[in-house]
């Protein structure tokens, strides 16, 4: 893997949680907060996955998307098809079990270290691309002070990758990511308002709301490492906040 | 005792300010729960949410909130906070919407608060508590002569109450139109490098004006002669009274009207004044008067300032025109065009205040200060058993209303100075 370029770096308005449990499985905010990307035609979903959920011990989380057949089908994660060969020569069959029908990976290594890569949802025009291409990005949270984060964005590149496809790679990130990226700012939006709002009285008495897929039971189908469900709801979210909680004792 | 006892510091001929007040950010936060969380605070004039599904934002202290008006006429106070994630569900500034809709996770509440909808509603279990998630309301809200009131402490004294004799006044106020009735459009908005209480303290500062508004003056004077003077006149050597009240209210008032009005057009407005009220309160409703509602609002003669404290150095104030029922269009047009070359945005007068908010803010970081000095007057006050306290036109005694009631409500480490 090589990295392109030095890291992308800002300062958004808040708290570094927030962004490392989005990262960590935000089950619903795509069709919402990113609403108006899918609209565009970027992600032909419209948001809407399916795959896995899963957490380790130590609240250390990712979801897994998968194929949709007929709307998103581009398996191994969009790797270009020169290094396919690479992959069945150094994977075992469990990892390409679980690797061939991916098309997105995102997740947070606890606390503040999450990883991104997406294919299918192009981000760039249809006409642009006429063969899958994803892009592989890792990002650091760093606090700096209770409602200010600064972003450390890396996007990564295999080097046996052909010079077009990495061309892409690097335009659809740099589309929808980074401190300009259309998907970022819906997100650093939405934190900061959160950060600015939940100030006062009102808010020290609200709880605030993880219930989704409370009653779901883990999937016997996994053949990773960890504990994993079929069903989006905010199970990583709990897992991040649940560690969250068992290293701050009562606070 | 409290931690903040000796900031205020008061005896029979001396009344002296920690400069800290200005400055310290932990007093700044303790300021917004013991004060902006117990007293009533202003948030909105009801003509700004007149018709139904009409809304508009703003904050309590410093917490976002939603003022609504629905379609059975109610008005919300409603905390801009989704139930869900903690963001604000409504970023506009006014508007109007039957519904708002969060924009992290599509969740939906109606214009009264009530959750009708969360986006991917089948991952939740079938006991989940929609009727229970709606948008948290204000413990109490109340409405005077059209102003619209929140109090985020669930008891304490009613709306009226707290006024007390300041009520009397804002009827004065209310009553500058025939009708009884005024309306507010977009205010002018402004921010300025200081401590919200710089503010607080000026509008009914009767003191600072021969020297602050020095420059303003001579201009008048210079383009406009001898009517140029008068605005000099009012704030110089007027004569009236400075008001402080029980709960931290004030007033400065001035005998004569302000000026707004070209002759002939005041005499006639006069005649539809005394017609109305009679030729006694008809005078006193006319009179240059600033009402200083504790902890936030002004209510001037043709306008509502509000104070938004936003960080212990910075502050923004939204100075909303008051637009009377009942008068021709150009009795409003002529107040509207001097409130704007005096208090506007770039006004004559409003933005001398703010470059000395500014100097007051820097050098109050001299440590070696100290205390300031606000006994103007006080060897001369008189004091009503009603609490009333009066003096003379340039003396502080509305800035030593504020300050004693600052001082109670900031003795009180849990927030409960106001009986809460």
């Amino acid at each position: 893997m090589e990295v392109v370029g030095p890291p992308l770096r800002w300062v958004g308005d808040a708290n570094w949680t927030l962004a490392a449990a989005n990262f960590a499985g935000d089950a619903s905010h795509l069709p919402t907060a990113h609403g108006y990307g899918a609209a565009l035609g970027m992600d032909p979903s419209g948001g809407r996955r399916q795959g896995y959920f899963l957490h380790t011990a130590h609240g250390h989380t990712a979801n897994l998307g998968l194929a949709m057949p007929g709307v998103l089908d581009t398996p191994y994660l969009g790797l270009p098809e020169n290094l396919l060969p690479e992959l069945e020569q150094h994977l075992t069959a469990e990892q390409l079990q679980i690797l061939k029908p991916l098309i997105s990976i995102a997740g947070t290594v606890f606390p503040n270290f999450s990883f991104l890569d997406i294919s299918g949802a192009s981000f760039l025009s249809a006409a642009a691309i006429d063969q899958p291409v994803s892009f592989l990005s890792a990002r650091q949270w760093q606090p700096r002070g209770v409602g200010a984060v600064e972003v450390w964005t890396w996007l990564f590149m295999d080097p046996h990758a052909p010079e077009w496809w990495k061309d892409t790679s690097r335009a659809c990130y740099l589309r929808a990511f980074g401190p300009a990226g259309n998907h970022e700012q819906d997100d650093m939006e939405n934190w900061g308002e959160i950060n600015a709002g939940l100030r006062g009285a009102t808010a020290r008495h609200l709880d605030l709301q993880f219930r989704m897929g409370l009653e779901v039971t883990p999937a016997d189908d996994w053949p990773g490492p960890g504990t994993a469900y079929r069903t989006f709801g905010d199970l990583n979210e709990r897992a991040f906040y649940d560690e969250w909680r068992r290293r701050m004792g009562n606070v | 005792m409290s931690a903040y006892e000796h900031l205020v510091e008061e005896t029979p001929t001396s009344f002296r300010l920690r400069t800290q007040i200005y400055t310290d950010p932990r007093i700044f936060a303790d300021e917004m729960r013991r004060i902006f969380e117990t007293t009533w605070v202003y948030l909105a004039h009801e003509s700004e949410v007149q018709r139904p599904g009409d809304y508009r934002t703003t904050y309590l202290g410093q917490q976002p909130v939603i003022v609504s008006r629905t379609a059975d006429d109610a008005v919300h106070v409603l905390f801009n906070a989704c139930r869900h994630r903690g963001n604000v569900v409504c970023r506009a500034d006014r508007g109007t919407a039957s519904f708002f809709r969060c924009s992290y996770h599509g969740w939906v509440y109606g214009n009264d608060g009530a959750l009708t909808g969360a986006a991917e509603r089948s991952g939740y279990a079938d006991d989940f508590p929609q009727d229970q998630l709606g948008l948290v309301r204000a413990p109490r809200v109340a409405r005077y002569r059209g102003l619209v009131f929140a109090s985020l402490s669930p008891q304490g004294e009613p709306l009226e109450d707290y006024l007390g004799e300041v009520k009397d006044y804002v009827d004065l106020w209310a009553d500058r139109s025939p009708t009884g009735t005024v309306r507010v459009r977009r205010p002018h908005q402004f921010q300025y490098p200081g401590n919200w209480k710089l503010q607080a303290e000026n509008g009914a500062d009767g003191y600072h004006g021969r020297y602050v508004h020095e420059s303003a003056f001579k201009t008048l004077e210079h383009f406009q002669g001898g009517e140029g003077r008068r605005e000099k006149k009012m704030s110089v050597h007027g004569v009236g009274a400075m008001r402080g009240f029980p709960f931290g209210h004030a007033i400065l008032e001035r005998p004569g009207n302000r000026g707004e009005l070209p002759p002939e057009m005041l005499a006639e407005h006069e005649v539809t004044m005394v017609r109305r009220y009679g030729a006694e309160r008809a005078e006193r409703i006319g009179m240059v008067r600033h009402i200083f509602v504790f902890p936030n609002v002004y209510l001037m003669d043709d306008n509502i300032r509000v104070i938004h404290p936003i960080a212990v150095d910075r502050t923004e104030v939204h100075s909303a025109f008051t637009l009377l029922d009942g008068v021709p269009d150009a009795i409003n047009k002529a107040r509207l065009k001097n409130l704007q070359w005096r208090l506007g945005t770039a006004g004559l007068i409003g933005t001398d205040d703010l470059e000395m908010f500014a100097g007051c803010q820097t050098a109050m970081q001299a440590s070696a200060m100290g205390q300031t000095v606000l006994g103007r007057g006080l060897h001369r006050e008189i004091a009503y058993p009603t609490g009333e306290r009066v003096g003379e036109s340039s003396d502080e005694t509305p800035q030593r209303a504020i300050y004693r009631e600052w001082a109670r409500l900031m003795a009180a480490p849990d927030g409960r100075g106001n009986g809460a």
